[in-house]
């Protein structure tokens, strides 16, 4: 099962919450801080019952999908998003570099030689 | 005739900019997933700092997101809620954390250009609706195992990590800045270009990143130097804030005449159109190879320029070698491929002269052709950071750096910018965003170009009389909004949220980003929500 379709099946599952998500949304454009606050907590409820259920199990894919509101949807892999790392040169200078993906850059060529 | 994406792209956006002038601030929305105790819950006892009222680590961790979100917030047009992912987890040793896109969209109502990938967040703020409903538009983790430093005032200490910068730094990507192409395959994500892509141009090759093939494209991705974003708005934003560019030139001899790339050091004196002049020559020692100047330099090198060759032992140890031999600069050929040469390291007090280091393309040909006479110089009529038509310069280093390559600004931009591949001390995210919206409204953002406005459930839309943006560079009326979050969110009474605000409109005043007037607009609003407000809100 794509994640596309997991995310639909874990929507009717949430779809109270999800409701509430939108309504809090539309309470005001644009929102205040405690309809920010109410929306953010809704949509953490959504996330851990997503979490939990077991549609969620399945495989998640970047595939393009048709999406119910429009268009052509994939989800972005995890090596697209960029990576944050840090390197401390010998002076105690510490240098923030980025990667596509976990895997950890060479080591930045400030070197000392 | 063949109907240009980016023209079509600049149609849309002109019809948008009038269409849904209605448009509201965006709703950036962080939602902490974090379980209890930990990352954003994280209950150890901190004192405030740098304006950031938090008492808690993870207080200031979420304030510091939240002053993120409203900034940002501030600063973009979108009727559909954008719904950021927050949370901290044990990460590997050195990796800070991850941030991007959850999805992209494409052929959406009102897509600006058919077939393209678009961020999801974007893709909703052009459709109007949410795309995607029920899932994140953004994705950001740090790690629980790094020292950050949460203020919001830009004043990092040393060995610290501005977490603000990272944040503003990482939701700029998940938002759009950066393509979804593989730098080192040239292959498109999916097949199709994003949105970024069709403004990313080779000067070399004379074609936009979608006109190529996959091999021209992944020839592009290491074509260090001459791969620029060509949008009007990014390229009329560069002609405001980036300085005039300095060259490090060969005068003589002609077969090796020209400007040259290069990196600079971490210690002795910063480079200059005086400190850098004359005469360079080889710089060789007596014991073992002789040209990487470990020893006591034998060659005579006074009161030139010393060319000497990467390894063996320290930057350092060389520099040093050749000033006590009389020279009064250094050049380091490297003795590996890497384009843009990268700076030198280490650390020396005692050095008194300038070093820059060459490509080993560069190193072998200037040996083969010494004695050069070389200068810096200044040209008043090119940037810094950006090509001879002012476009600027997307980093394209060489070797393919996976996640830096593409998605940022060239890192030879001065004054450093938002959006290079590295994060350093002299950002200050908490109001200066540079060319980074004009960027975003390249690819299909609209931007607020009217005043702030900030309030409270009882108070709505006050309006500050600050811009959002100064000159298209400054955020002043953005930085403004994230006051404002903060201290609603943290204040416990009438007079709290007031003293809240005034601190930071004190600290903004201070530094010169808001006029003393300005920050009195805004203290008016202030003390609108003081009298009307009740607190603490129901949070």
């Amino acid at each position: 099962m794509s994640k596309i379709q997991s995310r639909s099946a874990w929507s009717l599952a949430t779809l109270a919450v999800t409701v509430a998500v939108s309504g809090a949304a539309q309470a005001g454009k644009p929102m205040n801080v405690v309809e920010k606050k109410q929306a953010a907590d809704a949509m953490a409820r959504a996330y851990f019952a997503q979490q939990a259920a077991p549609a969620r199990k399945g495989k998640a894919t970047a595939t393009p999908q048709l999406m119910p509101k429009g268009g052509t949807g994939a989800e972005v892999p995890d090596d697209l998003h960029n990576y944050l790392h840090a390197q401390v040169d010998a002076s105690g200078k510490v240098r923030i570099v980025e990667t596509d993906g976990p895997t950890a850059p060479a080591q930045h060529k400030e070197e000392e030689l | 005739m063949k109907k240009s994406p980016r023209l079509a792209l600049a149609t849309a956006l002109l019809v948008a900019l009038t269409g849904i002038s209605q448009a509201n601030a965006a709703d950036i929305i962080p939602v902490i997933t974090d379980p209890a105790g930990v990352g954003y819950n994280d209950t150890t006892p901190v004192a405030p700092v740098g304006g950031n009222p938090g008492t808690t680590r993870g207080e200031q961790r979420r304030i510091v997101a939240q002053y993120a979100a409203a900034m940002w917030g501030s600063v973009l047009q979108s009727d559909v809620p954008i719904y950021v992912q927050a949370r901290f987890l044990s990460l590997a040793a050195g990796v800070l954390g991850s941030a991007g896109a959850t999805f992209v969209n494409s052929n959406y109502p009102n897509a600006p250009i058919a077939n393209t990938w678009y961020h999801t967040a974007l893709a909703d703020s052009r459709a109007g609706v949410d795309l995607v409903p029920g899932s994140f538009d953004i994705q950001s983790q740090f790690s629980t195992n790094f020292t950050f430093y949460y203020g919001l005032d830009g004043n990092t200490p040393a060995g610290q990590v501005n977490f603000l910068d990272v944040v503003m730094h990482e939701y700029a990507h998940g938002l759009g800045f950066s393509n979804f192409e593989n730098e080192a395959t040239g292959a498109f994500f999916n097949g199709l270009p994003d949105a970024y892509s069709w403004y990313t141009y080779d000067n070399t090759a004379g074609k936009y990143w979608p006109d190529m093939t996959q091999a021209e494209r992944a020839t592009s991705g290491v074509n260090y130097g001459n791969v620029v974003f060509t949008g009007p708005r990014a390229t009329a934003g560069a002609a405001l804030i980036l300085d005039d560019r300095r060259d490090f030139r060969v005068l003589a001899p002609a077969a090796v005449a020209g400007n040259y790339a290069y990196g600079t050091a971490s210690f002795g004196p910063p480079i200059s159109t005086t400190n850098f002049n004359g005469e360079v020559v080889l710089g060789t020692d007596a014991v073992g190879t002789p040209g990487d100047g470990c020893e006591a330099i034998t060659s005579n090198v006074a009161g030139k320029i010393a060319l000497i060759d990467r390894g063996t032992c320290g930057f350092t140890i060389k520099v040093k070698n050749a000033q006590d031999a009389g020279a009064i600069g250094v050049i380091i050929a490297d003795n590996a491929v890497a384009n843009p040469p990268p700076a030198l390291g280490g650390s020396d007090p005692s050095i008194t002269i300038p070093s820059i280091r060459v490509t080993q393309a560069a190193g072998t040909s200037f040996k083969a052709n010494l004695p050069l006479t070389v200068t810096f110089v200044i040209d008043p009529t090119k940037m810094q950071g950006a090509d001879d038509l002012g476009r600027p310069r997307l980093f394209m280093p060489n070797p393919v750096q996976s996640g830096s390559s593409g998605s940022h600004y060239d890192a030879i931009a001065e004054p450093n910018l938002l959006m290079e591949p590295a994060i350093n001390g002299s950002l200050r995210g908490y109001y200066n965003l540079d060319i980074t919206p004009a960027l975003l409204a390249d690819t299909g953002w609209v931007l607020n170009t009217g005043n702030a406005k900030i309030g409270s459930p009882s108070v709505p839309d006050c309006d500050t009389g600050v811009k959002v943006s100064k000159d298209g560079l400054l955020f002043a009326g953005a930085s403004v909004s994230g006051l404002n979050d903060v201290c609603l969110i943290t204040a416990q009474t009438r007079m709290g949220y007031y003293n809240c605000v005034k601190s930071g409109v004190d600290r903004l005043v201070g530094s010169t980003l808001l006029t003393s007037i300005e920050g009195s607009k805004v203290l008016t609003c202030a003390r609108r929500v003081t009298d009307r407000q009740v607190f603490p809100l129901p949070l």
